[in-house]
């Protein structure tokens, strides 16, 4: 499970001497995560540069979003602090302050660009990011949040709209060796109010080793009441499958933080495993084969009084180059990640079991979007699943529930551990932050997707890669 | 969010309905045995409908009653004129009853019988009908003579003029305390000679009506809303009227009244209002009391009080804490008791004595010093061993209590301090208030204000305390600027411009509004609502207030303008300012409170027009009581209308109440 890199450039004499001896050796920076439940105001004391133009409905829900959080923001390029963010501040307390006056580094950059509307005005980027790419702190958060070119009414706006992806994408890979993330957020005209759980999770360290991503805000999951930023998951059920270990273990914990009753399940060899996840945090395990003809009935039991949150993390592996592969592998590998979860996810919405306002969660992979030698019946399954959770969200918007998809990239895990050096090396260092992710990374992502501030996300696919080129 | 059993809410409108079901005459026993369960269902629907509406008033409870009533009627005319569709829907509507539907022929209403508001299309035949199935009957059955639905007509009839004669006798009852007998009696007569008149009318013209065939439900119903409205009103109008307030002089701590702990300051306290008042101890029923450091040994301060003045042992008493609002809680407490009907006099009101704060010796050195204290450290051996668990002896020595939040750790003046830098108010601006807040309470002793408010008190040493001794009229913004900011370095908040440690007690006494007649007492005020809020302490904690008090406005259905007065707990000068600012603020009222914009202008000239805290002090359970006494008091020297009251706690909570004259 070691990165060598990356405990070396831990080390400050070693990464010193790396640098003045000029050795081509890549120095991944430590990332700065977090293992404490959401707070009330996780901006307090983070200094937030906000730039962009500010005064349309995008910058009124930035601004509220950010005071609301416990921010003093830094704006940038104006002389008096945006009619947008002067209301919150005056109401909550907080100081709008000039970003010339402000010494020392920023540790978020937040850039409203949403108004822009032809190439001409992407000058606007360079103007904010020029004079502050430098001054980003260590484990900065850059989010630049634009419109859906899509949804562009011009071929002018849509070219400027689809720039944006690009110049994201290159910021995350410049500060990515900072330990820096650069995401995009593109709001759907209207869905401004749901805003504010996307930035707060792509503007703190939860979102570490998620960089070079665009996520999409619409307005397309029936809106449900305020829920409070702290302890989210109050009161709500999450089902997580495959959760004796890893990356299922690591959500469980996390979803448990945030108050939620979770049913952890995985096969019933893993018992003992799955058992201690369990009791640790409260919930329930459940015993369950989900290749087995009564699986749902036995899920459905498990769930009985209903589920809030699904996560579909329980995958196998079967690697083999397609010549060789056996016919047990293929079908083994194609039913417990992709045709367990369908019919899985079909039975409980029959039985009415996930309830309004509820989440679906399911753990694809880059290696499905990108494919790979020897994984013709993994990719296949974990590619199925991203049109999977375009058509249930589709299905399943009018109830308030929302279906996305968790790409993760190369997860520091048992199963990557055992990978061929060079590759393993490759995958970790072929990413704007050089180096691979933690379970807890993939964990915090999918705990984001269950709360109820994701609401403006849903049929998408969030990949936790860490800027990773493979299927970028 | 206030449901009708919550306690911070308007003050009016606390329905028993539970009263109705058991008085006498109401209706034929065989209609109180229940009928349907449809039936049984819409009545408690009802019930819960007119439940809100009471809660609202009984202006509104009124006004819904005749919608409805009027609801009713529309809907008795147009189904006279369909009587099929109105017998299918109602049979649709109630299954059990369908089948005496199906029996009698007629359409029954699925209603209760209280609400006559029959749909039935036919005559008196058809009401005979309806009664006998409401009568529970069972559908194969109807074997019950028209003879029990008339005689539950003569029995209603005669239980309203039975209601009719009580009313009158009673009314007579107190005209003739009053001293108007003659005239009285013949108003009084004539009264009750027109209702005997118009009973008759009635009854002679609902004969006549089912005689035509016509349904006379519409009288019945214009009766029966009648009966309620009445029933209501008596139950609506129960007012708890303040009809008196002192305290002891407020005292530095560590000072004159330091021999006296919060429950000798209560005795001094209440046995000045009783003997002010001279209220007859045994007409007491309770003493609620507000309290922030109470005697481990005997935290139930209000009942020690109530022992230590003799007062009769069915006095009762309970204390209650929530920090710098104890007092007023208190007193809202007393308030609801006498509104509920739970009592008709009580004494409220709060102390605090700083200068016996019990210091807590470290739990360490209580563990280890619980054999010697249970008596199970007998030998040499034993005690050496206590005394090695008590090293090191510097652990033992007891940390003097700062006023910190107990879940963030910050002392209160830093939350002040963070409060200042986050609104913006320098340190000048909470020099001139403080220096504001002096020379109000300076200039109300100089004038006597506070002379009718204030009882001297006698110590154990013999001393005897007149005024209140923090107050400085002759203090200057000069004076106050050479102070050293005293909970940050480079902070604005000091001792100046501060509420100091003080020693006090106060207490009002409250009485419902028919007692305060009956024993004679002037009603000074009565409260129009409350409001008890929670803020975040890690952010703001002193901003309450600013919660508060436009809820205890909505409350009283009043805006800020309304107020003739505002009352304002002056913890710090930068907290009270902090309060204003958002009150004044168009995107606080928008943000944080959904209006369209700020609460209102504060006029300066009715804000803390005698002082407050800084000035006179805060021994923290005693400043509800004295805020509620001194507005009551100035509402009646200025013959005012309204006063607002808010009050910042501890634990990020904020306190406000609306005060009417009545």
């Amino acid at each position: 499970m070691s990165d060598f890199l990356l405990e070396l450039s831990a080390n400050p004499q070693i990464r010193r001497l790396v640098q003045s001896a000029g050795l081509p050796l890549p120095m991944p920076a430590q990332l700065e995560r977090t293992t404490e439940p959401r707070a009330e105001r996780p901006l307090q004391h983070v200094d937030v540069l906000v730039g962009g133009a500010l005064d349309g409905a995008a910058g009124r829900a930035i601004g509220r979003a950010l005071i609301e959080a416990g921010a003093d923001p830094l704006v940038a390029g104006a002389s008096a602090p945006p009619a947008s963010f002067a209301e919150p501040a005056e109401a909550f307390g907080r100081q709008v302050r000039d970003a010339e006056t402000h010494e020392g580094p920023i540790a978020a950059l937040v850039c409203d660009a949403t108004e822009i509307g032809r190439p001409a005005d992407l000058d606007r980027l360079y103007a904010l990011f020029h004079p502050w790419m430098k001054r980003l702190g260590r484990s900065a958060r850059v989010v630049v949040v634009g419109r859906p070119p899509e949804d562009a009414k011009t071929p002018e706006a849509a070219a400027a709209a689809g720039a944006l992806e690009g110049f994201v994408r290159s910021v995350a890979k410049e500060i990515g060796r900072r330990g820096s993330t650069a995401n995009l957020l593109r709001v759907e005209s209207g869905a401004e109010g749901r805003l504010a759980g996307p930035l707060r999770f792509f503007l703190s360290p939860r979102s570490a080793f998620v960089t070079a991503q665009p996520l999409t805000v619409t307005r397309a999951v029936a809106a449900e009441r305020e829920a409070p930023f702290v302890r989210p998951l109050a009161g709500k059920v999450a089902l997580v499958t495959g959760a004796a270990r890893g990356i299922g273990a690591a959500t469980a914990r996390l979803l448990a933080g945030e108050g939620a009753r979770v049913l952890c399940l995985d096969r019933p060899e893993d018992d003992q495993a799955v058992s201690e996840v369990a009791h640790a945090i409260g919930g329930q395990a459940v015993l369950q084969d989900i290749t087995a003809p009564d699986a749902a009935a036995g899920i459905l039991a498990a769930c009985a009084g209903g589920v809030d949150v699904v996560v579909h993390n329980a995958g196998i592996t079967r690697d083999k180059t397609l010549a060789k592969m056996t016919e047990e592998q293929w079908r083994l590998a194609v039913e417990v990640n992709l045709g367990a979860v369908v019919r899985i996810d079909g039975e409980l919405v029959a039985a009415g079991a996930l309830r309004a306002g509820g989440r679906v969660i399911c753990l694809s992979s880059v290696a499905g979007i990108a494919g790979n030698v020897g994984q013709t019946n993994y990719a296949a399954s974990k590619a199925g699943l991203v049109a999977y959770v375009r058509h249930r969200a589709a299905e399943l918007a009018g109830d308030g529930i929302a279906v996305n998809a968790i790409a993760p990239g190369f997860i520091e895990t048992r199963l990557t551990e055992v990978m061929p050096f060079m590759i393993r090396e490759g995958a970790r260092r072929l990413s704007a932050l050089g180096q691979g992710g933690q379970s807890e990374d993939v964990g915090q992502a999918i705990t984001f997707l269950a709360t109820p501030g994701s609401v403006g996300i849903t049929g998408q696919v969030l990949r936790v890669c860490g800027g990773a080129l493979v299927g970028a | 969010m206030a449901d009708e059993n919550d306690t911070s809410g308007d003050s009016h409108g606390k329905a028993a309905p539970k009263a109705r079901a058991r008085r006498p005459g109401q209706g034929t026993p065989a209609k109180k045995a229940g009928g349907t369960p449809a039936k049984a269902r819409a009545r408690s629907r009802r019930r819960s409908t007119k439940k809100a509406a009471a809660a609202k008033g009984p202006k509104k409870a009124a006004k819904t009653a005749t919608k409805a009533a009027a609801k009713k009627t529309t809907r008795k005319s147009t189904k006279k004129a369909a009587p099929a569709k109105s017998a299918r829907a109602a049979a649709k509507a109630d299954a059990p009853a369908k089948q005496a539907a199906d029996e009698a022929g007629a359409a029954t209403d699925p209603t209760p019988p209280t609400a006559s508001g029959t749909r039935s299309a036919g005559g008196a035949a058809a009401k005979a009908e309806k009664k006998k199935t409401k009568a529970g009957k069972t559908a194969a059955g109807g074997t019950q003579a028209p003879a029990p639905g008339k005689a539950a007509d003569d029995t209603k009839a005669s239980a309203k003029e039975a209601k009719a004669a009580a009313k009158e006798a009673k009314a007579e009852k107190k005209r003739t305390k009053a001293g108007k007998t003659a005239a009285g009696t013949t108003a009084s007569g004539s009264k009750a000679a027109a209702k005997e008149a118009k009973a008759e009318k009635k009854k002679t013209k609902a004969g006549e009506k089912s005689a035509a065939g016509k349904t006379a439900s519409g009288d019945k119903a214009k009766k029966k809303r009648k009966k309620k409205k009445a029933r209501g009103k008596s139950r609506k109008s129960r007012r708890a009227v303040l009809v008196a307030g002192l305290r002891t002089p407020f005292v530095k701590a560590f000072g004159a009244l330091m021999s006296m702990d919060t429950i000798a300051l209560g005795d001094a306290a209440t046995q000045a209002l009783l003997e002010r008042t001279r209220i007859a101890p045994d007409a007491i029923d309770g003493i609620v009391w507000g309290g922030v450091i109470l005697p481990s040994g005997a935290p139930n301060v209000g009942r020690e009080i109530a022992l230590d003045l003799k007062l009769p042992p069915k006095v009762e008493g309970m204390t209650v804490t929530r920090a710098c609002a104890s007092g007023l809680q208190a007193v809202t407490l007393a308030a609801a008791a006498i509104e509920r009907g739970e009592a008709d006099v009580m004494i409220a009101g709060g102390s605090d004595s700083t200068s016996n704060a019990e210091v807590k010796l470290p739990q360490k050195a209580v563990q280890a010093l619980a054999p010697l204290a249970f008596g199970k450290a007998k030998g040499m051996r034993e005690m050496l061993g206590v005394l090695s668990q008590l090293m090191p002896i510097t652990e033992l020595l007891p940390k003097m209590p700062k006023i910190a939040e107990r879940t963030t750790g910050e002392v209160m003046g830093e939350s002040a301090e963070s409060m200042a830098r986050r609104n913006e108010v320098s340190r000048e601006t909470q020099d001139a208030y403080a220096l504001r807040s002096h020379q109000r309470a300076a200039a109300a002793i100089e004038s006597g204000r506070f002379d009718a408010e204030v009882v001297p008190v006698t110590t154990p040493e013999g001393t005897v305390v007149h005024t209140d001794d923090i107050v400085r009229g002759d203090t200057s913004v000069e004076k106050l600027a050479r102070l050293r900011p005293a909970f940050a370095a480079d902070g604005t908040v000091t001792a100046g411009n501060a509420s100091p440690l003080t020693d006090g007690a106060s207490a009002v006494l409250l009485m419902s509004e028919e007692k305060a007649e009956e024993l004679g007492y002037e009603p000074l005020a009565y409260f129009k609502s409350w409001a008890y809020v929670g803020v975040d302490p890690a952010d703001q904690l002193l901003i309450g207030p600013a919660l508060a008090m436009p809820l205890a406005l909505k409350r009283a259905g009043y805006e800020l303008d309304a107020m003739d007065l505002v009352d304002v707990h002056e913890a710090f000068a930068a907290q009270v300012l902090s309060v204003t600012k958002a009150l004044e603020s168009d995107a606080f009222g928008r943000q944080r409170l959904g209006r369209s914009d700020r609460v209102g202008t504060i006029d300066w000239d009715r804000f803390n027009v005698h002082g407050g805290s800084i000035s006179i002090g805060h021994p923290f359970g005693a400043t509800g009581a004295r805020m509620v006494t001194t507005m009551a008091n100035e509402l009646k020297l200025r013959n005012a209308k309204t006063a607002l009251l808010g009050i910042c706690a501890a634990g990020g909570l904020g306190a406000a109440a609306v005060l009417e004259r009545p």
